[in-house]
């Protein structure tokens, strides 16, 4: 009988010969390994030694199999030593004491400092650049309040990205704390002590299932891809970049004959360039507004009433449109770039009872236009508490170029500097606004 | 790798020199330290693949010849001025500690 189970991948090496010798006592003999899985055979419960080996750092080449001469002087020396050999995942070599005399895989501290420690660091270079990519994708398009997409995204992306997160650090924090043991114990001339973090196996599987499918939802969410096209694509897309990885390490060792650490930095140049398209390059496009904006054609026999302001330092424009059938449509315009893209829909079957008792109270408005007064002001508390106007939205208006006029539920109106209405002027843009409430 | 390039060598490199006075091949040179310090060092497969690598790279020692799959190894001129050199380092340690440690009983 066989069985299988998810690697404990919440520790660097994903696999340990403590683990495996846990499984034994529980009758589960390790087989061999297989992606993110180990499989296992079914057995008495018994008492097994299990050692995972690694290759010390300069003699493991970028390319090299298992049958080499290398490999196989290698495996020869811990069979005639008493391991024996079971499965290996890249330099990970796996062995079981054929008998209880077999001297431990590592008993010099130095050596073993030449083995593990360059693994560990490039196992924790790896995840902090992991770690850098996600922040600065996600982060960048998730964390920037004025990124108004990300609040219409919804708690799935969140949720991706917390779990993202959460898998990341608890990561990070469990190779810097290996790092950390492993110097000291060195530092006393000890060999360290295995040892591996027992979660369940379900927390590990729902964990890292579940943030890989939240996490190609929300892509997918993001994109507007269909999750049944863009999830295949997406793990296309993942499995070209670890070819690609592997094929610029061997470039990098045969042709190029740079050394390993070398031949391994020109692996991760594809992640590096990823970094910098999906992060830096936004950032730069943000700040000259050059950004693309989904497109969107206002649909037929829409008109403008008034065009409003520039929120703040986006340069978004919210362009105010209505139509007989109480709703009312709201754009952003990318300032310079002339595309527009469809923000919300609002409803507007209050507005003519809130214009209408607005402009009873209007010599507010009606005084300060009249008077050519062209001042941004904080609403008063009268237009807070029976309009519903919020706080602070005038202060969006710190280039003086619009002025708040008047607003009513979620759509405000305002005027282009230099521009004043008259009263007739005033009346007539909220009686269109009532007509069209009506 | 070891203590600032072979200044001092670690108890399990020193033994595996010791062992390559002569021929030997793997599983042999584990053995015979073993013999050598009376059952003290055990020396894993793992470790001595990895100093075997290191004092090859070094010039320490060198493969002398093969049987099959086996390869055997003995030490270099380097190799043996390396040992001597850390035999000697050791003496002198043994030696001020003894003078220290007598005038101490004293």
């Amino acid at each position: 009988m066989f069985g299988w189970t998810i690697r404990p991948r919440l520790y660097e090496n994903g696999i340990s010969a403590a683990y495996l010798s846990d499984m034994a006592a529980k009758g589960w003999y390790f087989r061999r390994l297989g992606w993110n899985i180990a499989v296992f055979r079914k057995g008495v419960p018994a008492k097994v030694r299990y050692a995972v080996d690694v290759m010390d750092a300069e003699h493991r080449k970028v390319d090299e199999k298992i049958d080499s001469p290398h490999i196989q002087d290698y495996l020869q020396l811990c069979e005639e030593s008493g391991w024996k050999f079971l499965d290996n995942d890249g330099a990970l070599y796996v062995f079981v004491a054929e008998h209880e005399e077999a001297a431990p895989m590592q008993t010099d501290p130095a050596a073993y400092k030449a083995s593990i420690l360059p693994l560990r660091k490039g196992k924790l270079i790896r995840l902090l650049l992991s770690f850098l990519l996600i922040y600065l994708t996600l982060g960048n398009v998730l964390w920037i309040p004025h990124r108004y997409l990300a609040w219409e995204w919804g708690p799935t992306v969140w949720l991706g990205s917390l779990l993202i997160f959460t898998d990341l650090i608890l990561r990070i924090g469990y190779v810097v704390w290996t790092i950390i043991r492993e110097r000291r114990d060195l530092s006393l001339g000890q060999i360290p002590e295995e040892s591996y973090g027992r979660w369940p196996v379900w927390f590990v599987f729902v964990l890292e299932t579940g943030m890989l499918l939240i996490m190609l939802t929300s892509v997918c969410q993001m994109t507007g891809i269909p999750v049944w096209l863009g999830t295949p694509g997406l793990l296309l897309q993942f499995l070209l970049l670890c070819a690609l990885q592997e094929g610029l390490q061997k470039l990098g060792w045969r042709k190029l004959h740079l050394s390993r650490e070398g031949a391994d930095w020109l692996g991760q140049l594809p992640f590096l360039l990823l970094i910098i398209g999906m992060s830096v390059i936004p950032m730069i496009l943000e700040q000259q507004n050059r950004l693309p904006v989904q497109t969107h054609e206002p649909p037929a026999g829409w008109q403008p009433v008034v065009e409003a302001a520039d929120f703040g330092w986006d340069g978004e424009r919210t362009i105010l449109r209505y139509d007989s059938s109480f709703l009312a449509q709201t754009y952003e315009m990318w300032e310079g770039t002339g595309k527009e893209q469809l923000r919300s829909i609002l409803y507007t079957s209050e507005i003519g009872a809130l214009l209408d008792s607005f402009y009873k109270k209007g010599p507010l408005h009606g005084d300060w236009w009249s008077q050519g007064r062209q001042e941004v002001r904080e609403p008063t508390e009268l237009e807070t508490e029976e309009l519903g106007i919020e706080e602070g939205m005038s202060w969006h208006l710190g280039d003086g170029r619009w002025h708040y006029l008047m607003r009513a539920g979620n759509q405000v109106l305002y005027l282009r500097a230099g521009q004043a209405l008259s009263e007739e002027q005033l009346a007539t843009a909220a009686q269109k606004l009532c007509e069209a409430a009506r | 790798m070891a203590r600032e390039q072979y200044q001092s060598l670690t108890e399990q490199m020193y033994y595996i020199l010791l062992a390559l006075l002569e021929p030997r091949c793997g599983v042999d040179i584990s053995a015979r330290a073993k013999q050598v310090s009376r059952g003290r060092i055990q020396i894993g497969p793992g470790t001595l693949y990895t100093l075997l690598g290191k004092f090859e790279g070094e010039d320490m020692i060198r493969a002398v010849y093969s049987e099959g799959r086996r390869r055997y190894y003995q030490i270099t001129g380097k190799g043996r001025y390396m040992l001597q050199k850390e035999y000697e380092r050791l003496q002198l340690l043994v030696e001020e500690g003894r003078i220290y440690l007598e005038e101490q009983d004293k």
